[in-house]
């Protein structure tokens, strides 16, 4: 058994181009629905979408797990810049970007390979806390993926590459309305993506643990 | 085998340093204290970045896997960090590192000229942490 909480992508710019979670109960995106919901209310009384927030959509089973960044959070992003402050999410993408970057970078001073193109020639694989283990791994185009699992699930190494190679690839690169634009990132909103990564997700949490 | 030990006070910087095997980079003293700091700061980013519910679990040490060797970290109560960079093969780390932790409170705590949060300077403690890592 596998607890698999959520997992993050990051592009080559450092930005978060999709998030998805599973098991988790201090959800940052239910907060952010919460937040925009009373802000909405504030201004607009009664006139409340509230069908579309990600807290009607908890991440039960059967049901689809909430993801970010969708067209409408980055309304809301353009909402939310003009009064400059971060959605709850948005803080918490750069904080385990940042995390995971440092980590990379001191492992890769260890190894004595601490190459300025950056990548991971150091190999960091994963870290554990009481609570949670953070695995990670880095394509070599410098995507990098993100997986929080409980502390007990020792590498889920080929878990990561597989979704990158059989998952991410297939899907998002060879979708042939998929543009690399080297200058700016572009989040994935593959609804094939999401449901292929889900079905994956849910597959290996079920299973038995995957071997090394 | 333990490549090496280091001990990092309550502000994340380093007190201690010291390498015991050539298959980790050395770490120059700048480098050294870039780590520390970053560790710091990695460690108390890791609780707020938990997807987890606070957890019951009695285990409080943390740890960095790599493709080649492991990084260990023991938080004593005090808000110091034992850390040991150890090989894959290592076990009973966090036994090896309460000891570490018995000899910083013998050597280094009980030592009447000994400041705390400052560097470590005591002969007995790296002979003494000397005999403990090598078994």
């Amino acid at each position: 058994m596998v607890l698999v909480y959520n997992i993050y992508i990051f592009d080559r710019h450092c930005q978060c181009i999709f998030y998805t979670e599973w098991n988790r109960v201090n959800s940052p995106l239910a907060a952010d629905a919460e937040a925009n919901r009373s802000s909405k209310e504030l201004v607009r009384g009664n006139q409340v979408l509230t069908g579309d927030g990600a807290s009607s959509r908890s991440s039960l089973d059967g049901q689809r797990p909430p993801v970010w960044p969708t067209t409408s959070s980055s309304t809301a992003r353009r909402i939310s810049a003009e009064s400059s402050q971060n959605t709850a999410m948005e803080e918490e993408a750069k904080l385990v970007y940042g995390v995971v970057y440092s980590t990379r970078n001191i492992i890769n001073k260890f190894n004595g390979k601490d190459s300025p193109q950056g990548g991971n020639p150091g190999g960091f694989m994963s870290f554990a806390t009481n609570t949670y283990r953070l695995h990670y791994y880095e394509a070599p185009t410098g995507v990098k993926f993100v997986l929080n699992t409980d502390v007990n699930t020792t590498s889920m190494q080929p878990v990561l590459e597989m979704i990158y190679r059989n998952i991410y690839v297939e899907y998002v690169v060879k979708n042939p309305l998929f543009t690399i634009d080297p200058t700016a990132s572009t989040p994935i909103e593959n609804d094939y993506f999401r449901a292929v990564l889900n079905n994956y997700i849910r597959e290996i949490s079920s299973a038995a643990m995957p071997t090394a | 085998m333990i490549h090496a030990v280091f001990i990092i006070n309550r502000s994340g910087g380093l007190i201690y340093n010291k390498s015991y095997s050539d298959q980790l980079a050395q770490l120059s003293s700048n480098e050294a204290l870039i780590f520390a700091g970053t560790f710091h700061g990695i460690h108390a980013l890791a609780s707020r970045i938990s997807p987890a519910p606070k957890g019951t679990s009695d285990r409080d040490y943390e740890s960095i896997d790599t493709k080649n060797f492991r990084l260990h970290c023991f938080q004593t109560p005090t808000g110091i960090k034992l850390i040991a960079a150890t090989d894959l093969l290592q076990a009973n780390i966090a036994e090896v590192l309460a000891d570490v932790y018995k000899l910083y409170c013998d050597y280094a705590l009980k030592n009447p000229f000994y400041s705390l949060e400052m560097p470590i300077r005591s002969d007995m403690f790296d002979s003494m942490l000397l005999k403990l890592v090598q078994g």
